[in-house]
């Protein structure tokens, strides 16, 4: 058991099933991430990790479940208490998707804009403290297209750290960063966790990054939860699915040859 | 009941029609919604608030309609000459060339002003609109908006439209201006017909109602306009070639309902 699980849940899936069209992505998910817990969402790709994180976002309406955060069912408040948690959540994406039209240091202060009264020269000295935390201090004036990958995550990061949030999620940080970037994002992360007491999830398959980030792990496959667990316990699951993840290895999944070839042939 | 065969023609035409109809039923309420839900921003935004930023209205005022002055001029000014060579070659069969002064001044203000500035706007402004939050939704940028609590429409969406309702009557009233002028020109040298006195004849001629029938339309068409654009950007998926092919069909289609419009406003406004 480790030291976050005796802390609050910060956020709670139960039961969770979604759709895309006809197609059932999740499965009955359940989760529990505690306060100030780095919890690692870990899945090959279709695994439905990205769906997960994207309900946990609120960006999508469940079939089946809820999903509290902070104490809030999101799937049944009204959008005014959203508006308002929305305040309380840090969201960093894949590809950073800072606003193309807006200064690195205008994309940071936007939440401040649109969510305080503060004066420009406060919102001004906020976006700099919070660009020297990702180390991208003096980079406020350039544009989003004027920045390296691994300097826009960071960007992205300052944008989301920005209104202070109690829950942060990433996206798949590490993903098309070079080894030592990927393993500056990860110092990033676990800063937060221990400095501003952050509640953090995050999204990725990079097993490295993962090991040295997290609290616990969550690893699901073709949207089950397969395990939860300590990075030990997953490390030693005897689950011969999370082991050929581990390996890299690929899953042998088995296929009935009449089902296969009805498939093929659409018949 | 026998399951109908799916190669039959007539099957596969009905079943391909009555998509069709259900998808524009489902964009129509889609536009609607969308309209609703900018003018609730706009107007109840501030209570909620979220108001919508008069900087970014501002700053779409500039991108519609003073960076498009230009072009609006030179197309209407010209449009405006066409114009009086076509009607004094007509009128020159009765005689009647001086009576110039009064097809160019009507046809200008109530149907080319604004239907030529509304084309412009929709080829410039609208594919622009449907480009910008295409990529947006592409790269993530409108997930971002809803995750920070910022409302996509409100922020994107509301400063358009209210920009669009703003600029495009006042560029028609511009081109309205250019028509008469490239047609005063023409007369001017074809004719003999001075300027002042060109002037003086339109004023006497033109009424208020033949300048509020363009100005009313170029309304409406900012709405198709505004609406076609940002709907197309939104329902963006695929990557470089989906805001592409939004692109192009935000202006196909605008260009299609502003005339389409224009005929049944046409119809009504001259009975």
């Amino acid at each position: 058991m480790s030291a976050t699980e005796n802390r609050n849940p910060a956020i709670e899936v139960e039961d969770l099933v979604t759709h895309y069209g006809k197609v059932e992505i999740l499965h009955g998910v359940n989760m529990t991430v505690h306060e100030g817990e780095i919890m690692i969402i870990m899945g090959g790709s279709g695994s439905g990790k990205s769906t997960l994180l994207r309900y946990l976002l609120g960006l999508g309406v469940p079939t089946r479940g809820s999903i509290r955060l902070l104490g809030k069912d999101i799937t049944r408040i009204t959008s005014t208490e959203m508006h308002e948690l929305r305040q309380n959540m840090g969201v960093a994406f894949q590809g950073g998707a800072l606003l193309s039209s807006l200064t690195v240091g205008e994309n940071v202060q936007l939440p401040l804009n649109e969510h305080t009264r503060l004066d420009r020269k406060t919102k001004e000295i906020m976006a700099r403290m919070k660009l020297e935390v990702v180390n991208l201090g003096g980079f406020e004036n350039l544009m989003p297209a004027q920045l390296s990958g691994g300097m826009i995550k960071r960007a992205a990061v300052a944008r989301a750290i920005v209104m202070d949030p109690k829950l942060m999620f990433f996206d798949e940080p590490s993903a098309g960063l070079d080894p030592v970037v990927s393993a500056e994002l990860d110092e990033l992360i676990l800063r937060l966790r221990d400095a501003l007491q952050m509640t953090i999830v995050v999204v990725t398959h990079e097993l490295d990054s993962a090991f040295k980030i997290a609290d616990r792990i969550t690893v699901l496959d073709k949207g089950h939860i397969l395990m939860t667990g300590s990075v030990d316990e997953v490390r030693s699951s005897d689950s011969e699915r999370i082991q050929s993840l581990l390996n890299r290895r690929p899953g042998n999944d088995e296929i009935h040859a009449d089902e296969y070839l009805a498939r093929l042939t659409g018949m | 009941m026998a399951e109908p065969d799916s190669r039959n023609s007539v099957y596969l035409f009905v079943e391909h029609t009555g998509r069709v109809f259900i998808r524009a039923v489902e964009e129509a309420g889609y536009l609607c919604a969308l309209l609703i839900e900018s003018f609730f921003w706009l107007i109840c935004g501030p209570f909620f608030k979220q108001p919508v930023r008069s900087p970014a209205i501002f700053s779409q005022m500039m991108a519609i309609g003073i960076a498009a002055a230009p072009i609006v001029f030179i197309l209407s000014f010209a449009v405006g000459i066409m114009l009086a060579i076509q009607i004094i070659y007509n009128l020159r069969i009765f005689g009647a060339e001086s009576q110039v002064v009064g097809g160019v001044a009507l046809s200008v203000t109530r149907e080319f002003g604004p239907l030529i500035t509304s084309i412009l706007v929709a080829g410039r402004s609208g594919s622009a609109l449907a480009a910008r939050i295409g990529t947006m939704q592409v790269n993530q940028e409108v997930d971002a908006l809803r995750v920070m609590g910022i409302n996509p429409v409100r922020y994107l969406v509301s400063p358009s439209l209210m920009a669009m309702l703003i600029m495009l009557p006042t560029l028609t009233f511009f081109s309205d201006i250019a028509g008469i002028l490239g047609g005063a020109l023409y007369a001017s040298v074809e004719i003999g017909l001075g300027l002042e006195a060109y002037a003086f004849q339109t004023l006497e001629i033109l009424k208020m109602d033949d300048i509020y029938q363009g100005l009313i339309k170029s309304v409406v068409f900012a709405v198709i306009i505004s609406l076609i654009g940002v709907s197309n950007g939104f329902m963006v998926s695929g990557g470089a070639e989906g805001v592409g092919k939004a692109t192009t069909r935000s202006v196909v289609l605008s260009i299609s309902y502003i005339v389409v419009a224009d005929m049944i406003f046409t119809y009504f406004l001259n009975r």
